[in-house]
């Protein structure tokens, strides 16, 4: 038990590589990350109703959607507002959704994606990655969010994963880890509050 | 090289009370301090923050936001494992009620710093007499439905703070106060 002036929330991230099920030596990657200005936005509005009455009015229904991965790097500070070097996931999207929210202990929340051999690396040439963001959003846009916008193009997401610059709430920087179609990217990234 | 940020993401809470009559600040009745975010609200963040079903549409694990504030007479100490109020006070009499719904919308101090506020009526809390205000807490429900019951003075906070005693009486209001800054 302890008294703290400030609400600590760790935020850890582990990325690694797997070739059929197993390991790739040296592709371990794990550190703290930045939970940026607008994951900080977030969760102010996230936390309260706008409106408290009979049915009550959310600010936002967005929450921890997708995740992204780049190939540049920049400052791992709270104003990162989109990654620096966005890559595809697949064809058309530079946003992939979350494969599995579990829950390690009953006030951690771990957020995992699996990057498939032919994800990223849907061409033939390998991929440096060095960058990952998490996106929060909602689908449909609609569900009573009053901050909750269409984003434009006829996604019915307040996000368009097929445009480089979408704000992450969390940003990790890493070493380059080179991604091939005969690998997959693990990605798990934990808040512990 | 990489610059590392802080390995914590610090969130700040600050609580505000004080007694009011006819308007005017009691002098001495201000209290002021950080609080804390206990067991039941991170566990309550960590729901939050995440689908359940992330498939069109997305369902969610909770849609509880912070809803209502209680107060109460006695105290703990302010640590994580704080689950109710010591000893809540009911807010309105006939039936006892001990939570008071929080002014909405909240105001935001700046874009990642909201603030909750409540200001207890001077009926309110001492209804039956004068009470020394010693404890409050916020609480995370929905309407409809809410997973709380309004008429138990054991309902889970999601954050706590026990301050020096507060004598509330029938001409006097209590303004409360409760900020996140992410």
């Amino acid at each position: 038990m302890r008294f703290i002036e400030d609400i600590a929330i760790n935020s850890n991230i582990l990325l690694c590589m797997r070739e059929r099920g197993k390991l790739v030596p040296g592709s371990r990657r794990e550190g703290h990350n930045v939970f940026t200005v607008t994951g900080r936005n977030l969760l102010s509005k996230l936390i309260a109703w706008q409106t408290i009455a009979g049915t009550d009015i959310p600010f936002t229904h967005r929450r921890i959607r997708w995740a992204g991965v780049g190939t540049g790097t920049q400052l791992e500070v709270t104003t990162v507002a989109a990654l620096n070097a966005p890559t595809l996931s697949d064809g058309a999207n530079y946003l992939a959704t979350i494969g599995a929210v579990s829950f390690p202990d009953p006030t951690t929340v771990r957020f995992s994606k699996v990057f498939g051999p032919t994800e990223i690396t849907f061409g033939a040439a390998p991929v440096a990655v060095t960058e990952a963001g998490l996106f929060a959003d909602v689908d449909p846009w609609s569900m009573g969010g009053t901050e909750d916008t269409q984003a434009s193009g006829g996604f019915n997401t307040t996000l368009r994963p097929d445009v480089l610059n979408n704000p992450p709430v969390a940003y990790k920087t890493f070493e380059a880890l080179n991604k091939t179609s005969d690998f997959s990217l693990e990605i798990q990234w934990d808040f512990r509050f | 090289m990489y610059v590392v940020a802080d390995s914590q993401i610090a969130v700040q809470s600050f609580f505000r009370a004080c007694l009011k009559k006819d308007g005017i600040e009691v002098p001495g009745s201000e209290r002021i301090g950080h609080n804390v975010l206990v067991n039941n609200g991170r566990e309550w963040l960590s729901q939050l923050i995440s689908w359940f079903t992330i498939n069109a549409p997305d369902v969610v694990n909770t849609n509880r936001r912070i809803r209502w504030i209680g107060v109460g007479d006695d105290s703990h100490l302010a640590t994580e494992a704080v689950e109710t109020l010591k000893n809540a006070v009911s807010i309105t009499t006939g039936p006892d009620i001990y939570l008071a719904q929080l002014d909405a919308p909240p105001t935001f101090l700046s874009p990642v710093w909201v603030k909750f506020a409540r200001t207890i009526t001077a009926a309110e809390v001492s209804h039956s007499g004068d009470v020394i205000i010693t404890e409050a807490g916020l609480y995370a429900d929905l309407n409809p439905g809410s997973v709380l019951t309004t008429t138990s003075a054991l309902n889970p906070v999601v954050a706590y703070k026990a301050f020096d005693g507060l004598l509330k009486s029938a001409g006097f209001t209590l303004d409360l106060e409760w900020s996140f800054r992410f």
